[in-house]
């Protein structure tokens, strides 16, 4: 079986946000709606301050409580894992939005607001709205870039491994420090990563089975 | 809470209280409400009782959901997954209470003890105890947010529900037992109140996350909602004015009426309180 996972270097990332943007590019994402994020925050007091970065997106739960709870069926697995959400059947009763422990999940509401408010959308905008079009009143969130995986794999590429068959974030990142392959093949990158250097998951207590692994 | 505070620090839940999430906390009472009130109806064979329950989740509950969809022609679509979704199998239960209700209804008043009108009203009976049962699991199956993922929280609901049922049908109907019902009032007003003690208790010892949960309820923004809305009007001044209908084996049309608000108040204070202590535990060690 393929799980497709993402492993993300804690030590390389240097917070530049690159990953957000490309995210954002990439999908037309509207203002207010991130797929991608960085938590960004310190402990300790001066001189002994620790920052604290986490690129945080959906985790692709091996148990995904977000499939189970949907009423509707519109989020779903894959039998390579990425989960989805088929915006035509999605009711915006938001429970998967509740039942996300990690808070990856936003419901599109607003589709009157721009980028740059009051100065009417940009080209980019008008764009987006006709390639990728939200649905107000549904729930959105990162889909692993099921578009580029599934054209590679049409093509006979490999995800993580061809750049056309990878995810966005994972392209941009300045420092490498995103790794994207099927967690499920021991020879591939994010197993043996994972495997290597330990990879950790985040709030393994809830097991949902996230496949975004971080490496400290 | 500050951007830059978002899963950093605990995260409140906000998606069900705060906005158009406010008509979610209504609904939820407004089915333990009509639940709880269809089944005094039928415990004390009163159709008023049952009427109203009935209208109540038809009107108030179901409405509610409407306002809040925020795409309402694919509600239907919501009943597709019963298997696994605690909102499925409350909107069938309320779709299922609303047809055998107005079935029972009917035939209460023109086949009275009809065989299919006792089968009906069963039916009916276990719809509206189904979504009593489902307000609760429907919150407490949310892992996410550990203050809310305690067995003890349906059954919390479900004792606010009877209460609030009986002390509905005693208002609207001067022919119950006082004493009988006012013994019942002290029952499940006293058991609530052990259930709070406990949950809380329980809360305090818990993980970081309900630990917060449990601070904020006793000792932070949430404080007042729960001494004021849920143990002086929602517990306190019921058990009194239960304890001397019990005694003197009356109660007064103020008395009852005061109950009734005091209950309700205390039922949306409840809710409330359980909604709004909701949190999320931090992503990032920084919170930890």
């Amino acid at each position: 079986m393929t799980r497709f996972g993402m492993v993300i270097d804690l030590k390389k990332c240097i917070s530049c946000y690159a990953c957000t943007i490309a995210c954002k590019q990439e999908h037309f994402i509207p203002p207010g709606i991130f797929w991608n994020r960085l938590l960004i925050s310190e402990t300790g007091e001066y001189p002994q301050v620790t920052r604290w970065t986490y690129p945080v997106l959906c985790n692709h739960c091996g148990e995904a409580v977000c499939v189970g709870v949907c009423p509707t069926g519109a989020t779903a697995q894959r039998r390579d894992g990425i989960v989805t959400i088929d915006p035509n059947k999605c009711s915006g009763c938001e429970y998967c939005v509740i039942a996300c422990p990690y808070q990856q999940r936003t419901v599109y509401k607003d589709d009157k607001r721009e980028y740059f408010p009051g100065q009417g959308l940009t080209e980019y905008e008008i764009i987006g709205r006709k390639l990728y079009p939200f649905q107000t009143g549904t729930v959105t969130k990162c889909n692993f870039c099921v578009e580029r995986v599934d054209a590679g794999l049409k093509r006979g590429l490999k995800p993580g491994v061809d750049r056309e068959a990878t995810p966005a974030c994972v392209l941009t990142c300045p420092p490498k420090a995103r790794h994207f392959g099927d967690l499920d093949d021991p020879r591939s990158n994010v197993a043996t990563l994972v495997r290597v250097r330990k990879g950790r998951q985040l709030h393994p207590e809830f097991d949902t089975e996230p496949s975004v692994f971080y490496l400290d | 809470m500050r951007s830059y505070e978002w899963m950093v620090t605990y995260t409140p839940q906000t998606v069900w209280i705060e906005g158009k999430g406010v008509l979610i906390w209504l609904s939820l009472y407004a089915g333990m409400l009509g639940g709880g009130t269809y089944l005094a109806g039928l415990y004390f064979n009163n159709l008023p009782g049952m009427v109203l329950g009935w209208l109540i989740i038809l009107i108030i509950k179901g409405g509610l959901h409407l306002a809040h969809a925020e795409r309402p022609s694919r509600l239907w679509r919501m009943m597709l997954r019963p298997q696994t979704s605690w909102i499925s199998r409350g909107l069938i239960l309320t779709i299922l209470l609303i047809v055998f209700g107005a079935l029972q209804i009917a035939f209460s008043l023109w086949q009275r003890a009809s065989g299919i009108e006792i089968l009906v009203r069963v039916l009916a009976g276990i719809c509206a105890f189904g979504i009593i049962v489902y307000t609760g699991f429907t919150m407490s199956c949310v892992r996410g947010v550990p203050f809310w993922n305690s067995a003890l929280l349906p059954v919390l609901f479900l004792l606010w529900a009877f209460l609030t049922g009986l002390t509905l049908v005693q208002a609207i109907d001067a022919h119950v037992d006082t004493r009988a019902a006012t013994a019942g009032n002290l029952v499940l007003l006293i058991a609530s109140l052990i259930f709070v003690v406990i949950y809380l208790g329980i809360a305090s010892y818990g993980e970081p996350a309900v630990k917060e949960s449990a601070r904020a309820l006793t000792k932070g923004r949430l404080a007042p909602i729960l001494f004021i809305g849920i143990i002086l009007i929602g517990m306190v001044m019921p058990l009194a004015i239960s304890f001397s209908g019990y005694v003197t084996g009356a109660l007064s049309a103020p008395s009852v009426l005061v109950l009734v608000v005091c209950v309700i108040v205390g039922g949306l204070s409840l809710t409330y309180a359980a909604l709004k202590a909701g949190l999320y535990s931090p992503l990032s060690p920084a919170g930890s």
